[in-house]
């Protein structure tokens, strides 16, 4: 039975279409997987159908009766329930008064607490309701977003790639509440761009590219090879992608960063890099993975010298930077592409020209503090990302995360001649072309001497692109190894 | 589920002639509003309009306008500086006091001092003084994140109440009256013609402040100061003291605009002396869209209401609140116009069953 019927969705932007004339519909009893890169038009598709959007054209059919939903309120009355990909709590409050306030209750209601007792057994989910949120890892806070939305009693369930953000364990644990809605007779609609995932569990395949709709199927009756055609629109090949050997003769190399007892803390004050120490050479990318949250981004952001370092020592080029700021490493070479693209790596109200200019000012400006860029190079660093050039006067704030994305790598990257790239993760969220084009940018850098320390999430990705291997585990490097010497099964238990 | 809905969406950016009509357009608005206003005071709305445009821009009023320009346009600028970096100085008015009592202070000091360079002293003793009051605040909001907002518009009560003191006290003339000595006649700007030459400083101060957030980097650096800690930090600016850089800079426009009404109009300080021309001047600052470029000019109708208003107190008998009365609404207008040239709203009707009985 048909839960959720759309029908000729139109949903226009300033710049752009975001849904294109888009038909789709979710049954009970299923899990529907909606597919497709960045900017393919899912979470705005998500976005209407839980009212966060009002559409510009098209019908939406709930039950078979046409409904209008205009808020995420009108959406909740239905049976439509959300989970964010981003969880939306107040850090100061415990987990139960999260609760209680998503779902207007009173957190001392001892039939309230029943309740969420009975659901966490039900699905077997591990959540600690006293704890205050800002003591929350990542995976935590997802945990307790899925469990938000499993205590309102809905009909269809909305999946925002509830995987991209958290590890292992947690991502099988999501499969897991996703199936037993499923057996339960609820609607699963789960949003992904991770092709693996809809086989492990899908039973039907909706796939958007440029906000068009290419097909839906049966997911029996799909192969993995037409669903990325499906996605990005030609054959593309996946996995096993070749990468030039660059690991001989590493040893001679100079090194250029030394991280030496390192110790850094979060924004709660909690410890997340303990003790750690570690070289890279000149020539070399050194590939970081480990769990979710265990201190990847805080050593990334105090060798970017954007986190303060409680004790330790990072030595750049010879040079002790530990009481630096990012500006005077910035002058050294260094790239750093944040995690966080919105909220650090770009500055939203301004223009693209300005975010191009604004990390090296020391270049784009003379000693008296006039600007001196030149448009030309800004025009030229654009293409070379495969921007238009015609964006230099666009707020930041109107481009996608892809683009966005792009911007900084030109700002980072093609400025001034770099020796040292930091990338948090780096293609987290991304699509296949943005990541692609990062990949290739870092190996032809690479080759050129510049060394690169990066984390990722995907293993994949890191025996791809590394010369070396790091695992970080709860703030420490428990592992690392030269890429040929990677047992590539040893390692996916360690991240298991 | 109700048939009608009301819907607001963002609009793509509006073509810059478009914005100028519009707000144009909001500015003749909030004159509109206002008749109904004065016809309940007794007046005749038409002869209120007359004496509007009569009482500012008539050749006798003019120097007038002129003469109120200068205080509100470097307030204005004032405001830009700060809320550009997203930092809200609103106490331009106590700025401006501390900038005049400072110059007569040190006037009286020297009062030989050589005309040029005794002109040149009028700017920077009124900007210093200015721009140091406002650093109290912007050190207490860059080392204690106290709110300046609230710090700024306290500090007015403050530089206020120092006026009142001076002028009933230590500085009282012997005249009688609760004002100050006169400011020593080397220090009194002349006047060109029937406009003084206090506007050449405001063109000059104008194109300085329009320079330094164009086309340098501390504009620029302003302008990240406003997104947020964690940008700052990520392009390695020093926070703190961008906060005091900027806040200094905002506190040395007002603190001149004192010094200069000080030296070419009021000649000696009295209670007052605080003609509010920091508000008028926020009000200007939203006016123009935050755009130095544009400041003078929307400066001059909030200078121009200035005058006509004692222009209309003295003829119509109109009181002065009514003027205050139409700043209110204009400002009302204007931001109604920044919101609609930003967003629509759109009123849909929707017939939700008509085709719901097909599957």
């Amino acid at each position: 039975m048909i839960a959720l019927e759309l029908r000729g969705i139109v949903k226009k932007f300033p710049h752009t279409t975001a849904l294109d004339k888009v038909d789709f519909d979710l049954r009970y009893g299923e899990v529907h997987a909606l597919l497709g890169e960045n900017g393919a038009g899912k979470t705005t598709l998500v976005n209407v159908i839980s009212g966060v959007y009002s559409i510009d054209e098209g019908e939406i059919y709930l039950d078979g009766k046409r409904v209008l939903i205009s808020s995420p309120r009108d959406a909740q009355k239905m049976g439509i329930v959300s989970v964010s990909q981003h969880p939306i709590l107040v850090e100061s409050l415990t987990v139960l008064e999260n609760l209680a306030l998503a779902l207007e209750r009173n957190p001392r209601d001892r039939k309230f607490r029943n309740e969420i007792r009975k659901v966490i057994e039900r699905f077997g989910m591990r959540v600690d309701l006293s704890k205050k949120v800002w003591q929350l890892s990542a995976s935590e806070k997802a945990r307790v977003e899925i469990l938000k939305a499993l205590l309102r009693d809905g009909k269809i369930y909305i999946f925002d790639e509830p995987t991209s953000l958290v590890g292992l364990k947690d991502r099988d644990m999501i499969l897991r509440i996703m199936r037993q809605l499923k057996e339960s007779g609820k609607a699963v609609l789960f949003i992904t761009h991770k092709v693996d995932e809809v086989f492990e569990i899908a039973d039907r395949v909706t796939v958007l590219r440029k906000g068009k709709k290419i097909f839906t199927k049966k997911v029996s009756e799909v192969s993995k090879r037409e669903l990325l055609e499906a996605m990005f629109g030609r054959y593309f090949e996946d996995s096993e992608r070749k990468c030039s050997d660059n690991t001989l003769r590493s040893q001679e190399r100079e090194i250029v960063l030394i991280v030496e007892k390192l110790y850094v803390k979060d924004d709660s004050n909690r410890l997340k890099v303990r003790d750690l120490s570690f070289n890279v050479r000149e020539g070399e990318i050194v590939g970081i993975i480990g769990p979710a949250d265990s201190g990847q981004r805080e050593l990334l952001e105090a060798i970017a010298r954007v986190r303060n370092i409680e004790s330790g020592k990072i030595i750049m080029f010879g040079k002790d930077i530990t009481r630096l700021r990012s500006s005077d490493v910035r002058k050294l070479g260094v790239a750093y592409i944040p995690d966080d693209r919105l909220s650090i790596g770009s500055a939203l109200s301004l223009t693209v020209r300005e975010n191009l200019i604004m990390r090296d000012l020391d270049i784009f400006t003379t000693k008296l503090g006039f600007y001196k860029y030149d448009d030309k190079h800004l025009r030229n660093i654009l293409t070379l990302v495969g921007l238009r050039d015609d964006i230099v006067d666009v707020p930041c704030a109107d481009l996608s995360g892809g683009m966005i994305q792009r911007v900084i790598l030109a700002r980072e990257l093609l400025n001034r001649e770099i020796k040292l790239i930091i990338a948090s993760y780096p293609t987290q969220g991304l699509d296949h072309e943005t990541t692609k084009l990062i990949h290739d940018m870092f190996i032809s850098l690479r080759d050129k001497g510049c060394s690169i320390v990066f984390t990722s999430e995907d293993i994949d990705e890191v025996l791809k692109l590394s010369d070396r291997i790091m695992v970080m585990v709860d703030g420490k490097v428990i592992y690392e190894a030269n890429k040929q010497d990677v047992d590539v099964s040893e390692l996916r238990e360690m991240l298991a | 589920m109700s048939p009608i809905r009301i819907v607001v969406k963002r609009r793509e950016k509006l073509p810059r002639r478009l914005k100028i009509l519009y707000t144009i357009i909001a500015i003749l608005v909030s004159f509109l509003i206002a008749a109904p206003i004065v016809a309940a005071l007794g007046i005749d709305p038409i002869l209120f309009y007359k004496y509007l445009i009569v009482g500012s821009f008539a050749p006798y009023s003019f120097p007038l306008t002129i003469m109120n320009l200068i205080p509100v346009s470097l307030c204005c600028i004032s405001a830009i500086i700060s809320f550009r970096a997203g930092l809200w100085n609103i106490g331009q008015d106590g700025q401006y006091i501390i900038g005049a009592i400072f110059l007569l202070w040190i006037a009286s000091i020297i009062p030989n001092v050589p005309p040029p360079l005794s002109y040149l002293l009028v700017i920077i003793l009124g900007g210093l003084a200015g721009g140091a009051w406002c650093l109290i605040c912007g050190v207490l909001r860059a080392y204690t994140e106290a709110n300046e907002a609230v710090t700024t518009l306290m500090m007015l009560y403050v530089a206020s109440s120092i006026l009142n003191y001076l002028c009933y006290g230590p500085w009282r003339s012997s005249v009688g009256f609760p004002e100050t000595f006169p400011l020593p006649q080397n220090y009194q700007l002349p006047n060109i013609g029937p406009v003084t030459s206090a506007l050449i400083a405001l063109a000059v101060l104008t194109f300085l402040a329009w320079l330094m957030i164009e086309r340098t980097r501390l504009g620029l650096e302003m302008s990240i100061l406003a997104e947020g800690t964690r940008v700052i930090d990520y392009v390695g600016l020093r926070y703190r003291r961008l906060i005091c850089i900027v806040m200094f800079l905002s506190g040395f426009y007002a603190g001149i605009a004192g010094a200069l009404y000080l030296s070419y109009a009021a000649k000696f300080l009295e209670p007052g002396f605080i003609a509010y021309y920091g508000f008028s001047g926020i009000i200007a600052a939203w006016l123009c869209e935050l755009r130095v470029e544009y400041s003078i000019l929307s400066s001059l109708l909030l200078a121009a209401l200035y005058s006509s208003s004692y222009t209309m107190q003295a003829t119509l008998n109109i009181p002065s609140y009514m003027t205050d009365a139409l700043e209110g609404l204009l400002l009302i207008c204007i931001l109604l116009v920044h919101f609609f040239t930003r967003y629509r709203i759109e009123i849909r009707l929707i017939n939700a069953r008509s085709k719901g009985d097909r599957k």
